[in-house]
């Protein structure tokens, strides 16, 4: 058990100070230096949030695995293990570790830049003293973010982890494999403890970080240096190529007949139904899953961060509840779908009729996913006048009309943002669902799962590509509605003018 | 005359906020929303934390389970 903890440990520590280490300089070129495409970098950075953490693994076996098209690369070292884990990783948790550190540089104050310049400070102790120190927080709370996310994850290190056992394959074999429930319970206790540890102090930091974040400061424009931004472009250019490097492959392993043997084109991966059971069903599933818990959860969630933020009275109620709904950041998926199991799986439970249907299975991914959502909906109610419910009292309307006719359609854009980060991470999410699917409510990232287990590179790759498209796609579509909406709600402002 | 010594001196008037029937209905939403996180996670998390401290038979053994 200590070596399956240490490894995980170690993975972890290594994948972070890799990962920090990359997002801390494309940040740094996004932020600090004037080359070109910028927004372009931006946008491909952002683009392994799309993908379930099964996609990196199967992209790699296509590249650097036994058959893999650039398996040289790694010098005879087997990609299958802590090597193959480490770059999954990388790539899965790059874009948390860049949206932090991103914020965290975007907020320094030119004002400093000037009086370094005034005081001849070089550029060496400018970045020492004015930059590095401003990320300090950002890259902390990065560290932590990403450490948990790594710490936690499942879908990398059973795709490219062979033989390699980590915490959350163990507790994968334990409970799947072996049907050692109650060893499963102790890794799982393992699993959550060092997350909820680095979840508290990366939430404090962040906040700390929040709190030093001053509305005055003038935002920092760099001046032109050719020899910075063509460094710069170098290096974004190299990390972008990585990231579409791995989504490209995807799509080519999908579309390949016969990888490694026959490489000519062909859509028969998709052919779901010829390689797996449920078929295009897993699929049908996962759209089933993902609008559910959009619908459910944002109307459970826009409405309970509702009731916290603006309902006079019963503060302590709405103090306990309002830290309850902070609890589902620091509880690693595969811990709240074991804890599932023992809970509702009890003969004895008057709830054990949801196990085993698709209700269980939303109901766990909102529970899942519910803080940041819930964070996102605090802060948006928090920006509207207090005085609203005043008004509307005072005018002898119901609070649940003011709710309706004001707070809802001043809200819209926020509860768009809400209902699109619920599906996206539905349709992406595995860890909670390996164990409560059942063969009804099996669904796209369990097949995918199952596919690669069975040796079915290609159907398994084609199945990731669907949830990447569809993701993308619901994004897209909120993109879309966003602009509709503020063109309609802003149309006064072109009237005035 | 009243003088804002006076005022001090006086026993302080309990204000009582009389709930409306629509408060009503807003604290039972918020009820209804912390019966769903203690169902949904409380509860779930509690079993997991007592399953790791007992044996196959459901008997109490501290952290012997993780001593391997």
């Amino acid at each position: 058990m200590s070596v399956v903890f240490f490894n995980s440990l170690r993975i972890s520590v290594i994948s972070t100070a890799i990962t920090l280490l990359i997002a801390g300089v494309y940040a740094f070129a996004l932020t600090h230096s004037r080359m070109p495409g910028r927004g372009f970098f931006r946008a491909v950075a952002l683009m392994p949030l799309l993908t379930p953490s099964l996609l990196p693994g199967i992209a790699l076996i296509y590249l650097f695995g036994t058959q893999g098209f650039f398996r040289e690369a790694l010098f005879g070292h087997s990609l299958y293990g802590p090597i193959g884990i480490v770059m999954g990783e990388v790539f899965f948790t790059f874009p948390i570790a860049l949206m932090i550190v991103l914020t965290s540089l975007m907020t320094i104050d030119r004002r400093l830049y000037e009086a370094a310049k005034t005081l001849r400070a070089g550029r060496v102790r400018t970045f020492f003293t004015v930059t590095l120190h401003a990320m300090r927080f950002g890259l902390s709370a990065a560290f932590f973010a990403v450490f948990t996310k790594v710490f936690t994850d499942f879908g990398v290190p059973i795709t490219v982890g062979g033989s390699y056992p980590v915490l959350a394959t163990d507790l994968y074999q334990k409970v799947i494999g072996g049907f050692d429930f109650q060893m499963g319970a102790v890794v799982g206790i393992l699993l959550f403890i060092p997350a909820a540890i680095a979840f508290l102090i990366g939430h404090l930091l962040q906040r700390g970080h929040s709190a030093g974040i001053d509305g005055s400061a003038v935002i920092y424009i760099p001046e032109k240096s050719r020899g910075r931004d063509i460094a710069c472009f170098v290096f974004c250019a190299a990390v972008a190529a990585a990231i579409l490097g791995i989504l490209l492959m995807a799509v080519l392993g999908s579309l390949f007949k016969l990888w490694p043997y026959n490489l000519s084109l062909s859509l028969a991966s998709y052919n779901f139904t010829a390689h797996e059971s449920s078929g295009w069903s897993a699929y049908g599933n996962s759209l089933k899953l993902a609008g559910g818990t959009a619908v459910f959860g944002t109307a459970l969630i826009f409405f309970g961060a509702y009731l916290l933020e603006r309902m006079p009275g019963a503060a302590w109620m709405r103090a306990v509840i309002g830290f309850l709904c902070m609890v589902p950041l620091a509880m690693p998926g595969m811990v709240l779908g074991l804890s599932y199991i023992f809970f509702f799986n009890n003969p004895s439970n008057p709830l054990g009729g949801i196990y085993g249907t698709m209700t269980i299975l939303i109901l766990s991914t909102v529970v899942h996913l519910y803080t940041v959502p819930h964070l996102t909906a605090l802060t948006s109610l928090k920006q509207l006048d207090p005085g609203l419910e005043a008004v509307g009292s005072s005018l002898k309307v119901s609070r649940f009309v003011t709710f309706g006719r004001v707070i809802l359609p001043v809200s819209l854009p926020t509860i768009l943002r809400i209902a699109s980060y619920l599906f996206m991470n539905s349709m992406t999410t595995i860890s909670a669902l390996v164990f409560l699917y059942s063969a009804n409510t099996k669904v796209a990232t369990i097949s995918v799962l199952l596919l690669n287990d069975n040796a079915m590179l290609g159907p398994a790759a084609a199945m990731s590509v669907l949830i990447v498209a569809t993701s993308a796609a619901v994004v897209s579509l909120q993109w879309l509605l966003m602009q509709g909406l503020l063109r309609r709600t802003n149309a006064w402002r072109g009237k005035e003018a | 005359m009243v003088t804002p010594a006076n005022t001090m001196d006086a026993p302080a008037r309990k204000i009582r906020v009389s709930t409306s029937g629509e408060d009503l209905l807003l604290r039972l939403c918020l009820i209804a929303l912390g019966v769903f996180l203690v169902v949904g996670l409380l509860l779930p998390i509690y079993t997991l934390l007592s399953k790791g401290v007992q044996d196959a038979d459901g008997n109490f053994v501290g952290l012997q389970n993780f001593v391997t």
